[in-house]
């Protein structure tokens, strides 16, 4: 490929089909979407600990405000968040590198994808500015509240349509379409495009993930469209689909929701081991262990994650004879997972650790998703969730799986590909210090609240105040601390922002490989130019060559290198 | 590039079509014929089913690409099946035998 | 099942059916919320409901959609030979009938329910009914009759722009490639409808 023409402003920095610019467009957009959700979850814990407190910009949260907060924090975080950051913009910026090649399969389609994100991103905040405010009716949207809320059935479509919870459901739907059609760049790249010599145990644990986490994105997001379609044709059309009194189905729609929303879960899961996986032989100088059983593991939890997602529904009202089935695979898909943990774990014995920036969060990704997953099996066992169902237990337990996730594992691969994609190294005191004050925020955040949780603080209220045991002194300095603890984690990414701001005006340059990685993003300049490779680099081995006998003079042995 | 005609096999078209011609015509005779209950549902959804097939395997060469793509579209009918399986006991209210 | 190793698969054609199975899912999706009210609903096959679409003409519709699939076959076949002229003619015979199946779907038939009163809503219809009783799961039908045959038309309509679009695309003789492509884009709107038609206009 590649007729490097010169390009104008336009089509270099703004309607880019170059995989590296998408990359930076996604993290970008999926960055400034993370602190605006950040600062709702602000807002709302704010409300919680000092009931009645007028919250700067919002003011005084009542119950549907409240709800909106939590509701878009939620969504905001998963889809605007997580998917831009841990799928687009990492799969957009490592695949094509790692894979040796100069982009991805279809670059204007690629360009197409980050466009329709960025219009899913604009109809959400037009959402917060329709005649009622944003949705609140739970990031679940569950019928009939998410079938009523705002909607007049007596005016016409387009009025019902210029609602909160109708405009959610069409930034949602962009957003899946958006996902999607990138999802098939990935695909296609990491099938066709690879070096030459490039094996399938050659390509790199993270490109793995990704495209297995697209896969699982694929198969399950179409019964989603399909619900989240009928839902807001229940909205403007004023049709009855999960309407009972017209013969519809409520619960119809929490499974197609989960359906897609448990393997979601697991879609921005695996890109973070996937991260954690690269790094970790990197800082320990040693191959990952087992690294085609991770593979293997991997494939069949993204498999197992298609068939536990009623364990959201326990409580529901669900066939009691159905709920033992989805306990049965909840448990069992913490097999898989406890696997890869463990082998990530088990690179670490004999090796020469090196605790630089993305080894520390990658470090605590790994310590921290363990409280996360433990929790997890507990929750999926149908009798335990029958007590802990919408519980601040369940709220702890997913924060201890996705801020490991996200910040965790997304920071350990910000600072780790940071160099390559700017030409400039973070500066390690300052992220430390970050990594600190995150992991300090995240515990006293999350950690309480297992216990208020298992005492009885239910969910998505706005005010305990009628609940007299749920004023007790000691569960009032639980909602303070968690408070105090989600005010910490929002103030530490403020550190990273003066990290970036630093760097990049004065930054250390990298060299082509700081960090003395086999893998063949290493192998172009720091940032690559336009086509990445000045010749096309072949691949002789595995990624994992660190420390090879075999090797002399080295403890290192590049992809591309004989 | 891979050669598209030997990649793709040689077929006849007109009788591929022809054949789903008919299997839709039968499967609209059966529904208009006097059969009742399941077995004539069965045989519509059967019939339904085979078309499927040959529309997917012969007439998007389905049959001559390799196993993962194959795999990848068989499975988007196995989970909608999974789905179906996993929501039923719910919408279809299947009696639970309570025991007193 | 052939022998072609899977990095010899040319990319387009690759990426149209990872499109293809993630479009089977979200038709799934729709499919088997269908699946599951009818199986619930024996009403659905009243006489108000399935009982009111007329076979006949889902028939004449299934097989000019059928027919216009062949005249793409062969738009196909004709692009591998280079024969740039047969090619864009049975483009356009493609083009046609795909509209002439929307204009008996929007012209006629849909008309036709909405003097009955059937419409997506039934608003009208249900207006007073017994919660739950039979008006109600006759409207549910319609609502899912329309729903899916709309979606489904929509990827006609979809589908009519891609295979204009590599009509103008290819009308040089370059990127004949492109036609297989639309080909299968077309293909799938038939998938589809081989599932539709029955589950719809047969199964009473």
């Amino acid at each position: 490929m590649s007729a490097h023409h010169e390009q104008s402003f336009l089509s270099k920095y703004v309607f880019s089909t170059d995989h590296k610019y998408i990359a930076k467009q996604y993290t970008l957009t999926g960055v400034v979407f993370a602190f605006i959700g950040g600062l709702f979850a602000v807002a709302f814990r704010m409300q919680l600990a000092w009931p009645g407190i007028d919250v700067p910009i919002v003011g005084v949260l009542d119950g549907t405000k409240y709800n909106m907060l939590v509701t878009n924090h939620a969504m905001i975080m998963f889809f605007w968040a997580a998917m831009p950051i841990l799928l687009a913009g990492l799969g957009n910026f490592v695949i094509p590198l790692m894979l040796g090649a100069d982009d991805m399969a279809f670059p204007l389609l690629n360009m197409l994808s980050y466009w329709i994100f960025l219009v899913s991103a604009l109809v959400l905040i037009l959402s917060f500015m329709a005649p009622g405010g944003g949705a609140a009716t739970g990031w679940t949207m569950y019928p009939p509240l998410a079938a009523t809320q705002g909607v007049d059935p007596d005016s016409n479509f387009l009025v019902n349509l210029w609602t909160g919870g109708s405009l959610l459901i069409l930034a949602v739907a962009l957003e899946f379409a958006s996902m999607l059609l990138g999802g098939i760049n990935f695909l296609v790249t990491s099938i066709n495009m690879r070096a030459k010599g490039m094996k399938l145990m050659d390509v790199p644990a993270v490109v793995w993930m990704l495209n297995l986490a697209t896969v699982d994105f694929m198969f399950s997001v179409g019964p989603l469209i399909a619900g989240a379609v009928m839902l807001l044709f229940d909205r403007i059309f004023n049709t009855g689909f999960y309407d009972p009194a017209r013969g519809g189905d409520p619960i119809l729609f929490q499974h197609l929701f989960w359906f897609f929303g448990h393997p979601e879960v697991y879609v921005v899961l695996l890109p973070a081991i996937g991260i954690v996986s690269e790094i970790v032989p990197a800082f320990t100088r040693k191959p990952l262990f087992a690294s085609k059983w991770i593979i293997i593991m991997a494939v069949s939890s993204a498999f197992i994650a298609m068939i536990v997602w009623a364990h959201h529904q326990f409580v529901a009202g669900i066939d009691p004879r159905m709920a033992e089935f989805f306990s049965i695979t909840t448990i069992i898909i913490s097999i898989p997972f406890a696997f890869i943990m463990f082998a990530v774990i088990a690179t670490f014995f004999g090796g020469q650790i090196e605790i630089k920036i993305p080894m520390l969060w990658a470090i605590g990704f790994i310590v921290f998703f363990f409280v996360g997953g433990v929790t997890g099996i507990f929750l999926g066992s149908a009798g335990f969730d029958m007590y802990a169902h919408d519980t601040y237990f369940v709220v702890a337990h997913f924060h201890y799986t996705l801020i490991p996730i996200v910040f965790f594992a997304g920071l350990a691969g910000f600072y780790f590909w940071f160099p390559k994609s700017t030409g400039r190294m973070l500066n390690e005191t300052l992220g430390k210090l970050h990594f600190w004050t995150t992991a300090i925020g995240l515990n006293m955040f999350a950690f309480p609240l297992f216990f208020s949780g298992l005492f009885g603080e239910h969910r998505r209220i706005f005010s305990y105040a009628s609940y007299d045991p749920l004023m007790a002194d000691w569960i009032l300095q639980i909602r303070h601390v968690a408070t105090y603890g989600a005010i910490i984690i929002a103030a530490a990414q403020l550190i990273f922002f003066l990290n970036i701001i630093l760097s990049a005006m004065n930054g250390e340059k990298a060299g082509k490989n700081p960090w003395k990685c086999n893998t063949l993003e290493w192998v172009a300049d720091s940032p690559p130019p336009h086509g990445n490779f000045t010749t096309p680099p072949a691949c002789y081995r595995g990624p994992y060559e660190y420390s090879n006998p075999k090797r002399s003079g080295s403890d290192f042995w590049p992809q591309n290198e004989q | 590039m891979a050669d598209e005609k030997d990649y793709h096999g040689k077929q006849n078209y007109v009788m591929l079509l022809g054949t789903i011609a008919i299997l839709v015509i039968a499967m609209v005779g059966i529904s208009m014929s006097g059969m009742t209950g399941s077995p004539k549902v069965l045989a519509i959804s059967a019939l339904g089913a085979v078309q499927f097939y040959i529309v997917l395997a012969n007439l998007m060469h389905l049959k001559y690409e390799p196993a993962l793509i194959n795999l990848v579209t068989y499975l988007s009918v196995v989970f909608i099946v999974l789905l179906i399986l996993g929501v039923a006991p719910d919408t279809l209210l299947i009696p639970l035998q309570i025991t007193e | 099942m052939s022998d072609v190793t899977l990095e010899r698969v040319p990319k387009g054609r690759l990426g149209v059916w990872f499109l293809i199975a993630g479009e089977l899912v979200i038709f799934g999706g729709f499919i088997a919320a269908y699946i599951l009210a009818r199986l619930e609903y024996p009403e659905f096959g009243s006489k108000e409901a399935a009982g009111a679409l007329n076979p006949i003409v889902g028939t004449i519709n299934t097989m000019i959609l059928l027919i216009s699939n062949w005249t793409m076959v062969v738009a196909h076949e004709a692009a591998l030979e280079k024969n740039v002229a047969k090619m864009k003619s049975f483009m356009l015979y493609t083009l046609v009938l795909g509209l002439v199946f929307l204009g008996i779907k929007l012209g006629y038939e849909w008309p036709a329910d909405f003097h009955e009163g059937h419409t997506i809503s039934s608003a009208k219809a249900i207006a007073g009914a017994e919660p739950g009783g039979e008006v109600m799961k006759v409207s549910l039908f319609w609502s899912y009759y329309f729903l899916m045959t709309g979606f489904h038309g929509l990827h006609i309509v979809v589908g009519s722009l891609v295979i204009l679009g590599v009509y103008i695309s290819c009308s040089g003789g370059e990127n004949l490639h492109r036609v297989e492509l639309a080909g299968a884009y077309w293909h799938l709107v038939e998938l589809v409808w081989v599932i539709l038609f029955p589950m719809f206009y047969l199964i009473k």
